[in-house]
């Protein structure tokens, strides 16, 4: 996918970065932008500028690799190791150095210690946070949790909520154990070695901490938006595949994506196909109910009658049914759409 | 080429170009397309990396003509393994020109 000018370029590659989860990417495209106005004072065209830059698809690519390189090299080795039949993306490119220790890991089942991995490349900007969730409680704890924010970074978070204790009369009760188990995730994820990070992530900020929270609250938010779909798909995902995994995922957008698929594949391709039947369907009904009526106006027997109310019955039934099965596959459709940006989101 | 060998040979390429003297992107992006074939916009996401493991810095430099620029520098550690991926290089070429010799010599 070559792109043929500079807008088209920066466009594919914004496309194919945000389709493969890499966000916040401004410094990606200052680079590209530097170089095109570099090569267009060197007398290149941005045709030829594109032609020599190459596959936008591999470029975005090459991002991902680094992204795993750096951050999910232990997730990756971590679910190769309990999910053989998960064929990961690029398993050949992890930092070796740190598939060791992840194979430990995965060994002694602590996924809450690789969740609290933080990642020190992204950077969260206010917009992010603007748009996340607030930072809700870790996975572990009870579901009622998940729709309260709690203010990790902030000691007063006690306070600032006297309408969510009004609500829930544990709240203060578990607030307070939240509030100290979410501060020692960033050291207890230190010890993990990780070659190609180790000078950044030393100096973990409040930023990290929120990291973490908002990915959790994401992840836990999906959780409790979705529950039902577990059984629904049995064959292909569940919710414990995801859980504790990583991904920076601006929740805005992928609503929004996840919105208007649903809004294209149940509404607006069903909608005009329906708008066509329905047409044919008029013609067709129109003819017959004008037959119909011109045969059974003059001579309506009993009978007839008798025919008539049971074949309306028996058409009011079909049509329920009809209309209960549209409805189970509208539900279908919004299920698979959801849960397939999941597992496009986290390559399964 | 193999894209594990080429990544690796990109990376020894960037350190020892930037050893010599510092680049902006456009510049070194340059440079290495005229020595050996690589799919040039890969090489900014190589960098990007590079400059995470903190192997190369970069700094802002006005010009008069035009925006800013972008600079790469190698750091420290970059020396350090550049003179790691050097020694490896080596090695490796040497051993790979030995098995040719001996398989040209049969």
């Amino acid at each position: 996918m070559t792109a043929s000018n500079k807008d088209d370029f920066l466009f594919k590659l914004h496309t194919e970065l945000h389709r493969i989860g890499v966000d916040n990417n401004e410094d990606i495209f200052a680079d590209f932008e530097e170089h095109f106005r570099a090569s267009a004072a060197q007398g290149y065209t941005e045709e030829e500028t594109c032609a020599r830059l190459g596959d936008v698809k591999e470029i975005a690519r090459s991002y991902v690799d680094i992204e795993s390189t750096a951050i999910n090299s232990i997730l990756a080795n971590a679910i190769e190791e309990s999910r053989p039949h998960v064929s990961l993306k690029k398993p050949g490119r992890d930092v070796p150095a740190a598939s060791a220790p992840a194979e430990a890991l995965a060994q002694s089942e602590q996924p809450s210690v690789i969740m609290e991995q933080p990642s020190p490349i992204r950077e969260i900007t206010p917009e992010h946070i603007a748009v996340e969730p607030a930072p809700s409680s870790v996975t572990s704890l009870p579901k009622v949790n998940i729709s309260k924010p709690v203010q990790s970074e902030q000691p007063a978070a006690q306070v600032q909520q006297p309408t969510q204790t009004a609500q829930q009369p544990q709240a203060t009760r578990e607030v307070t154990p939240q509030h100290i188990a979410q501060e020692p995730a960033p050291t207890q994820s230190m010890p993990l070695p990780n070659s190609t990070q180790t000078a950044k992530s030393g100096s973990t900020t409040p930023q990290d901490t929120r990291t973490d929270a908002q990915k959790q609250s994401r992840d836990t938010s999906h959780q409790a938006e979705l529950p039902p779909q577990t059984e629904a798909e049995k064959k292909g995902f569940s919710f414990s595949d995801i859980k504790g995994r990583n991904l920076d995922i601006n929740i805005g957008k992928l609503v929004t994506q996840i919105c208007l698929d649903i809004f294209i594949y149940s509404w607006a391709i069903p909608a005009l196909g329906s708008l066509i039947v329905s047409f044919i369907g008029a013609a067709v009904i129109g003819t017959g109910g004008a037959a119909i009526a011109q045969f059974a106006s003059g001579h309506f027997h009993i009978l007839s009658r008798i025919f008539l109310a049971s074949g309306l019955g028996s058409l009011c039934v079909l049509m329920s049914c009809l209309g209960v099965k549209m409805v189970k596959g509208f539900i279908h459709i919004i299920k698979s759409i959801v849960i397939a940006h999941i597992k496009a989101l986290y390559d399964l | 080429m193999n894209s594990q060998l080429k990544r690796g040979t990109l990376e020894l390429c960037v350190l020892s170009i930037l050893s010599s003297s510092d680049c902006y992107g456009y510049e070194l992006v340059n440079k290495i397309s005229e020595c050996m074939h690589v799919t040039e916009g890969t090489i900014y996401p190589l960098m990007k990396r590079l400059k995470e493991s903190d192997t190369i810095d970069s700094y802002i430099v006005e010009s008069q003509e035009g925006p800013p620029r972008k600079y790469y520098k190698i750091t420290d550690t970059g020396k350090t393994e550049l003179s790691r991926l050097s020694k490896e290089w080596f090695e490796f070429v040497k051993s790979v020109n030995e098995l040719l010799k001996g398989d040209n010599e049969i």
